[in-house]
């Protein structure tokens, strides 16, 4: 960004009073600032404060009953998250959760990809109409998908009947509730990955496709020598963009199961919800959020360490 | 080593026509160059040689074999495209050796004819540099490498060259020249420059809209051209040419139109009279001259001086553009009227309608 933006206005023109007044233009430094600086606060009285409120939190003993007090107890609230069986059979879901979420919906995005590639030519409208899952709000989503799931009104029992099997088939079990989700999930986010494997897949010359032929390549190895390179870096993109917004679903799992049934979809954020404001138990749900935290920065930390650096070369 | 016979090919892509009725014979290690505009055909014609493409009717035979349905691997064709393509996540030997992966041949075998095929090119230094850091001479080099190392039995290259810098191009073009005839392999040159094609080519198969217009040596080519489209196409300056008649007077045949009679000598004037023609004349064997019933009036529109000689580019009496080749250092006022004379004995004359050259020697065949 130069100057040019702080052009001088209309009323600097030349005038027949006289010689325009010299306007100090802003320097680039004051342009960013200008800029940022609001941009900064607002950030700061949105993320910086509560997040520090949070930390201030967690390290103490938050009561509501008889009266509100803070008591300071050191560490331990951290201390206990890793002492609870909770936190440990909700990690295990969360990333259960995270690992289907993302496979799913990098696979059904690279399949969608191809699909919507090869449409021959009087479809090509179809790839408008293939975003439209991801203009479904999770909220709608998770209603939608909660009632295809059910054993009274899901597509499991339907196949089932049509197979001429009598029996109700339900996906949200204690067994299958987690991929379930995340099939769902994945459904959400996969058009908009399949849109931009797309864009790259476009820019593919069609020329290396009769090299791969002449090199007498099949189609797998065309696929993984020809195709798939280039999507590297959009593939790693969605695995981390995926990987964020599957470790912090909440409203998805809200509105279909409620963490249910039993705890068997109680994912990390459901139960830090439930501690923190069904038993406002706030402090202790402060601490164990920061795990969350720390498994989100972890495992992109992760992803970018053993596989983003190879492909953003 | 193949002989390649191309037998009435026709290819379509739903209403539009790409090659009609195709008949050509590229002959055991003759370099063809395919020459023609872009739309002309002669892409599509070479894909049809790969097997990159199936031809909607017609028979390609290789050495006598039908390949017409056979597919692109099993013919021993090796491809360089233009700009040199290469799979850009793999290095240049991985490129290379990614020709002979699904051949019989031993790993040892395969590193022994990749080394051999780099040092042939000159590229053993880049094997482990992956394409985006390699310049585009050298990309075109290694590509060229992953060609040879197939030992094929043709080489098909698809504009090559035309996304390289004119220093680099020209000096590739001889080192192509150069191995085709070291390895004595049958290539096919596909180009849209008739430069590259008349110092490559063995022969030269000139292309419009589907159709081969001409094929031959580029001495034929240049001197001999059979259709209007061939003559303008072909030779830099291009040829000029002019619209008139053939009339028959007391003192012999003239070429005439409103602005010159130019007489009929040589072997022009065994050519019957005919009321339109189009003359074409090389811009070498035109001259300057003093005004006169023989000279043509052209307005001086641009000179180039090109050292050696100096082309001045004029507006004709027809709104198109003549050129004259002149001495070095030639000057005139743009815009000046000058005059120029040529022999018609060395023109060339073609029916307008036909678009095909009218033969001087009718008489002396018949």
């Amino acid at each position: 960004m130069n100057g040019s933006s702080a052009r001088p206005s209309r009323s600097s023109e030349p005038t027949p009073h006289g010689a325009p007044k010299p306007r100090r233009e802003l320097s680039d430094l004051q342009f960013a600032l200008v800029v940022t600086v609001p941009v900064l606060l607002f950030l700061v009285v949105v993320v910086a404060y509560p997040l520090g409120y949070a930390l201030y939190m967690s390290f103490h003993d938050i009561r509501f009953f008889g009266g509100y007090s803070a008591e300071f107890i050191g560490g331990e609230n951290y201390a206990g998250v890793l002492s609870d069986s909770a936190f440990w059979g909700a990690l295990w879901l969360t990333i259960r959760f995270t690992i289907v979420t993302v496979l799913l919906g990098l696979l059904i995005g690279l399949g969608l990809a191809i699909v919507l590639r090869d449409l021959p030519p009087g479809w090509k409208w179809l790839r408008a109409l293939i975003i439209l899952p991801w203009a479904v709000s999770p909220y709608g989503t998770g209603i939608f998908f909660a009632y295809l799931g059910r054993g009274q009104t899901g597509f499991g029992t339907a196949f089932a009947n049509a197979l001429g099997i009598d029996e109700a088939i339900n996906f949200i079990s204690a067994q299958w509730v987690i991929e379930y989700l995340a099939f769902g999930n994945a459904w959400n986010m996969a058009p908009l990955v399949a849109f931009f494997l797309l864009a790259n897949m476009l820019t593919i010359p069609k020329r290396l496709y009769h090299l791969a032929a002449l090199d007498r390549m099949n189609r797998f190895e065309q696929f993984w020598n020809v195709t798939l390179p280039p999507l590297r870096f959009t593939l790693f993109v969605f695995s981390c963009i995926l990987t964020v917004l599957a470790l912090k679903t909440f409203d998805f799992i809200f509105t279909q199961t409620q963490g249910g049934p039993g705890n068997a979809s109680s994912v990390l954020t459901y139960l830090i919800y439930r501690i923190s404001f069904v038993n406002l138990n706030l402090g202790y749900g402060a601490a164990m959020s920061f795990f969350l935290l720390a498994l989100i920065l972890g495992l992109t930390g992760a992803l970018f360490f053993f596989w983003g650096r190879k492909v953003s070369r | 080593m193949a002989r390649i016979e191309l037998k009435d090919i026709n290819k379509s892509f739903g209403e539009h026509q790409a090659v009609k009725g195709l008949d050509m014979t590229i002959e055991d290690g003759e370099l063809l160059v395919l020459l023609g505009p872009s739309g002309c055909g002669k892409s599509t014609t070479m894909n049809m040689i790969a097997g990159l493409e199936d031809a909607s009717s017609g028979q390609i035979l290789f050495n006598g074999r039908d390949v017409t349905d056979i597919a692109p691997f099993e013919r021993n064709v090796a491809m360089v495209f233009q700009s040199s393509l290469l799979y850009p996540h793999l290095t240049a030997r991985k490129n290379i050796r990614m020709s002979l992966k699904r051949t019989k041949l031993s790993s040892a075998e395969i590193d022994k004819r990749v080394e051999d095929a780099a040092t042939t090119v000159d590229v053993t230094h880049l094997l482990d540099k992956f394409p985006a850091h390699l310049s585009g001479g050298e990309r075109q080099r290694v590509a060229t490498a992953k060609a040879i190392v197939r030992q094929p039995d043709c080489f098909l290259l698809d504009e090559p060259l035309s996304a390289l810098d004119a220093a680099l191009r020209l000096s590739l073009r001889s080192e192509l020249v150069n191995l085709q005839k070291r390895l004595h392999t049958t290539m096919i040159f596909v180009t849209h420059d008739q430069v590259e094609a008349m110092t490559m080519g063995d022969r030269i198969g000139v292309m419009r809209d589907g159709r081969l217009e001409q094929i031959g040596s580029p001495t034929d080519i240049y001197n001999e051209p059979q259709t209007l489209f061939v003559a303008g196409f072909v030779g830099a300056p291009p040829m000029n040419f002019f619209d008139g008649a053939i009339e028959e007077t007391a003192t012999g045949k003239v070429f005439a139109n409103a602005d010159m009679r130019v007489p009929l000598t040589g072997s022009a004037a065994e050519l019957d009279p005919r009321a339109r023609v189009v003359l074409a004349i090389r811009p070498h064997l035109m001259e300057l001259c003093e005004e006169g019933p023989e000279s043509v009036p052209l307005k001086v529109y641009a000179i180039e001086q090109l050292g050696n000689e100096a082309i001045v580019v004029c507006d004709g009496p027809n709104d198109n553009r003549i050129r004259v080749v002149v001495a070095p250092g030639y000057s005139a006022q743009i815009g000046s009227t000058i005059h120029a004379r040529f022999n018609a004995d060395v023109a060339h004359f073609f029916d307008p309608a036909t678009e095909r050259v009218i033969p001087k020697l009718t008489k002396a065949a018949a």
